[in-house]
């Protein structure tokens, strides 16, 4: 399959630009042509002087049928698995290798393992893949890959704010684009492009997306809206950047007991991606553990080598015991394999509908399908202090219309108090800029939501849930809240 | 060392953060984290994945033990042997194993379940207790309120210190040969290097202070730089370490023109006394102990530190391992917070695995097993320096002599020529028609050889000629099989220096015993036939 030479360099910052390759690495890339080179280049200390031999990773097995299940109620006693990474006995990734200076990209066993993954969920068309330091690295990265100062970037109206915060430094602004229970509104996105201002700045070129289990709505796009945003991305010449730490937990309808385990994982746009203008940036912190700091950027060529430019004089490589890790557990003597990795991501969404169903059992409400999250939708006009004409008091024609706003700040108050913390929705909004912006239906009107997560442990839910409820009867009642 | 309670406290600094790190807020969801303190409170706020589904029971590692290395050589084995006996004898060595289970048994223990989730970005607690009393004994900072933080590394460390303290177009000090990848940071964001000559001692403190009192603004283009990035021991490529009587004028100097001092220092117990030639070197029969050691290593600024103003990059990588991909920061609270906020919405924090596994090295290894395993690492290098330098006393003929002008003003130089002579002894006396290849001074710490090459006596040499010789002769020794550093990737202003110099750096880190014998052999064929025909 061949990538169609379309030309995307138009999108690097200056930043990217002006980035030289580090003339270090060039040279350690050299070391590895002739096979008796010596290199008395580059300051790499020797591996006998590393305080380390050998690294073992005890692991659930991914042999039982439902290796989630099997790994919690088994306790220390759970079926368990062991690879290793040493420096004498044969492994995938010997330690004296996984433990040097290496490239930006990644060790070259560590990036194949990997590609191997994408290609299996994804087969994209073309695409290199980098590795980085989670998601939150991984997407900063790519910020800094596109964005120019005085930039606006396309996101969700609700948008996980430790992202959104992190090119607002960089002279970055956001532009929010409506969603509904199906995630972000194609004819809404188009919208925004086709009657952007050109007095405003450049139009966006950046679009910034959560397509599963979008955090804070929990929506997951359809296959239909995903190839109409990708269409809407080449007409408009956008980059998009596909943020999908939950690709895996998507699930059946909240009805359905459990979601099978046959039931396939949704097309990402990383696979409708024919120009190169995706980056999808995948890790591993929900599906194995947060703190492992791993995870990978696909992207075309083109922009794999200044991703790696950009790594190469910054974080560097990620460190050695991940990338030992994942290599010996997907290709080394004794690891779970793609096959095993695809048992237990399987196993992993099945246990989350679980929970997912738990939690809903413990309170009815119709919710979205995916994530880690539920988007609790408050009936906020019913509330005896909702008002609904602000807009016509303050004679602003740009203000809000409701109330919705401090409403929400006191409710989330009032759970505090009665030892309950949730997320209220004003933190995940991005506001619009009234000069510009549609503002007939302003965000702060719709900030009546709150976001629950159920991923943690039943009995917190329960107690949880039943502290939300009795707040949201006394906020409704309008009760005096006890003088702090 | 004045006492703790003549100790201030840092000094408002703050008016050196660049716009970037003063724009940065509190993540709104790390904001909430205050509220997360408050007993019996209920959380379905984060989406933080429980530890019953981290896969992990387990992490284990088989770890040297702090005694691995000797500290001192005896004449009985030869160096060789001593040396070498690593390679390939893994069933010799001693190791003990260290395990870290997902839940710990008791209180206080590392565990997974803490290690691998999110939130360890200042440092898992048992590595930062264990970062405070090294930084609080090893490196005795001068002022009161200093704090540590981890870090991926010191190029990530360095890359986040500069674009929170400098603004795109800025100016930075730093000495006139450097790390390449220090400058690959700030180069794309147009913070640009302005270099200060060195001599014996590194960094010029005179040639500072001229650059700091005649800076003129408007014929460099920018304002008069506030941020100085130094090596000051086992400077990267030169091989010069700094004493505590330069450091304090610089400091000075740092004071009066309110400079902060980012101090990149990996090499920093990789000190190992200057060269002694083979024929002159005595045994130390009797080893140094380990709080002699300490004692006779070069302070770090941050010792001299009153103010608060030196931001110290520490790293294992050079120490433990390159893939640890961990550091840390030494500095005043309010630069640490901005650099914990930059690290906040980048890499978070450093890989739980490597904090876990190194934080139970160091807690089963304790101060003294620490100390211990740097001792032994230093007289590591200090055998392969001299391995490498006596190789090429071998290959080449090599004398010695007292520099007297410019950089090498005070040092002890050897220069090479090309030897017809059967024997190794290094001479006085000069054969006059023994024209130098290249000279150098043998490095008192870190991993480098930096030889300064006598293009003038190149066959057909022309003015001018240097920068395409150097590539040449680069390239021709990559032909024969041995990899150097060329000089000018470390030349700080990407200018011509002198003239007929070409330099190179040459690390004797990694290779063996028998890779550095046959790259000095290969070197000196290379150079005898480059000299008499460049082409």
């Amino acid at each position: 399959m061949d990538v169609t030479q379309v030309d995307l360099s138009h999108h690097l910052s200056s930043e990217a630009r002006m980035r030289k390759p580090n003339p270090m690495k060039a040279i350690w890339k050299l070391t590895r042509r002739k096979p008796d080179m010596v290199s008395l280049a580059n300051g790499d200390p020797h591996f006998s002087l590393y305080p380390i031999r050998r690294v073992e990773f005890e692991m659930a097995s991914v042999d039982e049928l439902d290796p989630v299940a099997s790994w919690r109620k088994g306790g220390r006693t759970a079926p368990a698995t062991k690879f290793a990474s040493s420096t004498y006995d044969p492994c995938a990734l010997p330690l004296q290798t996984a433990l040097q200076y290496s490239h930006g990209a990644g060790l070259p066993d560590a990036q194949r393992v990997v590609t191997e993954l994408t290609n299996f969920y994804h087969s994209p068309r073309d695409h290199v893949c980098t590795l980085a330091l989670g998601n939150s690295d991984g997407i900063a990265k790519c910020f800094r890959l596109l964005g120019e100062p005085g930039d606006f970037f396309l996101a969700d109206e609700f948008s996980f704010s430790s992202i959104t915060n992190a090119p607002l430094s960089q002279g970055i602004k956001w532009v929010g684009v409506k969603m509904d229970d199906g995630g972000m509104i194609p004819e809404e996105l188009e919208k925004v492009l086709a009657n952007w201002n050109p007095a405003r700045g450049r139009r966006p070129h950046v679009l910034y997306i959560v397509p599963c289990g979008q955090n804070p709505t929990g929506s997951t796009l359809s296959l239909e809206r995903r190839k109409l945003i990708y269409e809407i991305a080449q007409r408009f010449d956008l980059m998009i950047i596909e943020d999908d730490p939950y690709y895996y937990l998507q699930y059946d309808e909240p009805s359905a007991p459990t979601t099978s385990f046959s039931t396939p994982f949704a097309r990402s746009l990383l696979s409708l991606d024919t120009d190169g203008r995706v980056l999808r940036v995948d890790s591993f912190s929900k599906i194995m553990a947060p703190g492992m700091r791993l995870g990978w950027i696909t992207s075309s060529a083109f922009f794999h080598e200044h991703l790696v430019s950009y790594t190469d004089s910054s974080t560097h490589h990620p460190h050695g015991f991940g990338q030992m890790l994942i290599t010996e557990m997907l290709s080394g003597p004794g690891g779970w394999r793609l096959e095993g990795f695809d048992r237990w991501v399987r196993s992993l969404r099945t246990e989350y509908h679980r929970r997912r169903a738990f939690f809903l059992e413990l309170f009815e409400r119709e919710v979205s399908p995916t994530g880690m999250f539920v988007w609790i939708q408050v009936e906020i006009e019913k509330h005896p202090r909702y008002r609904a004409d602000l807009r016509l008091e303050s004679r602003d024609p740009t203000a809000p219309r409701t109330n919705v706003a401090a409403l929400m700040d006191e409710l989330f108050e009032r759970c505090l108090d009665n030892g309950l913390v949730i997320m209220p929705a004003s933190i995940f909004a991005l506001t619009a800029d009234a000069k510009y912006d549609d503002v007939e239906d302003p965000v702060e009107d719709r900030l009546n939501y709150l976001r629950a997560t159920f991923a943690g442990t039943e009995d917190a839910m329960e107690q949880g849930l039943t502290i939300l409820g009795q707040t949201l009867r006394e906020f409704f009642a309008d009760e005096k809240q006890p003088s702090a | 060392m004045s006492s703790f309670e003549k100790q201030q406290k840092a000094i408002d600094l703050s008016h050196h953060l660049s716009k970037v790190a003063l724009a940065r807020e509190t993540s709104p969801l790390k904001g909430l984290a205050r509220y997360f303190g408050r007993p019996g409170l209920i959380t379905l706020a984060g989406g933080t994945p429980s530890p019953d589904y981290f896969p992990f029971a387990a992490i284990s590692g088989d770890a040297l033990v702090p005694e691995s290395f000797a500290v001192s050589t005896s004449h009985s084995e030869s160096s060789l042997s001593w040396l070498w006996k690593l390679f390939g004898g893994s069933s010799k060595e001693k190791t003990s194993p260290i395990t870290i289970p997902k839940f710990s048994e008791h209180a206080g223990d590392v565990n997974l379940a803490t290690a691998l989730q999110y939130g360890t970005a200042t440092g898992l607690p048992q590595l930062s207790k264990f970062i405070n009393d090294f930084v609080g004994k090893i490196y005795q900072p001068g002022y009161s309120d200093w704090t540590t933080l981890v870090q991926t590394g010191n190029t990530d460390g360095w890359s986040r210190v500069v674009l929170t303290l400098c603004n795109p177009g800025e100016a930075f000090i730093t000495e006139d040969w450097t790390y390449p990848s220090a400058l690959a940071s700030s180069q794309p964001y147009g913070i640009h290097p302005v270099g200060v000559p060195m001599d014996s001692e590194g960094m010029r403190s005179d040639a500072l202070r001229k650059l700091l009192s005649e800076w003129d603004e408007s014929a460099r283009g920018c304002k008069r730089p506030h941020v100085m990035y130094t090596i000051p021991v086992g400077q990267n490529p030169t091989g010069v370490t700094m004493n505590v009587p330069r450091k304090k004028e610089i400091y000075d100097i740092c004071v009066e023109y309110d400079i902060i001092i980012v101090e990149d220092d990996p090499y920093y117990f990789l000190q190992m006394g200057s060269y002694v030639p083979k024929f002159e070197r005595a045994s130390q029969a009797s080893s140094v102990d380990s709080a002699k050691w300490l004692g006779s290593l070069s302070p770090s600024y941050v010792k001299l530190d009153y103010q608060g103003r030196v931001i110290r990059l520490d790293t294992f990588s050079k120490t433990i391992a390159p893939g640890a991909r961990l550091g840390f920061f030494t500095c005043n609270p309010r630069i640490a917070e901005r650099l914990e906020r930059a690290g906040e919405t980048s890499s978070q924090a450093p890989c739980g695995f490597g904090q876990s596994l190194i934080a139970q090295l160091l807690t089963t290894w304790q101060f003294e097993g620490y100390v211990r395993w740097l001792q032994g690492l230093s007289v590591q290098y200090k055998v392969r320096r001299d391995f490498l330098i006596d190789s090429l006393a071998e290959e080449f003929h090599l004398r010695m002599s007292l520099g007297t002008a410019g950089s090498r003003a005070g040092c002890i130089v050897y220069t090479a020529s090309g030897r017809p002579r059967r024997d190794a002894e290094m001479t006085e006396k000069f054969a006059s028609n023994d024209k130098p290849y290249f000279s150098f001074v043998p490095p008192s710490a870190g991993m480098f050889i930096w030889l300064k090459m006598h293009f003038e006596n190149v066959q057909g040499f022309r003015a001018g000629d240097e920068d395409t010789l150097e590539m040449k002769l680069w390239t021709k020794l990559a032909e024969a099989g041995v990899l150097i550093g060329p000089g000018r990737y470390f030349n700080a202003e990407d200018e011509d220096l002198g003239t007929a110099e070409g330099h190179f750096r040459i690390s004797f880190s990694f290779a063996s015993d028998t890779e550095l014998k046959k790259a000095a052999v290969i070197f000196a064929k290379v150079l005898r036939d480059f000299f008499e025909n460049p082409q």
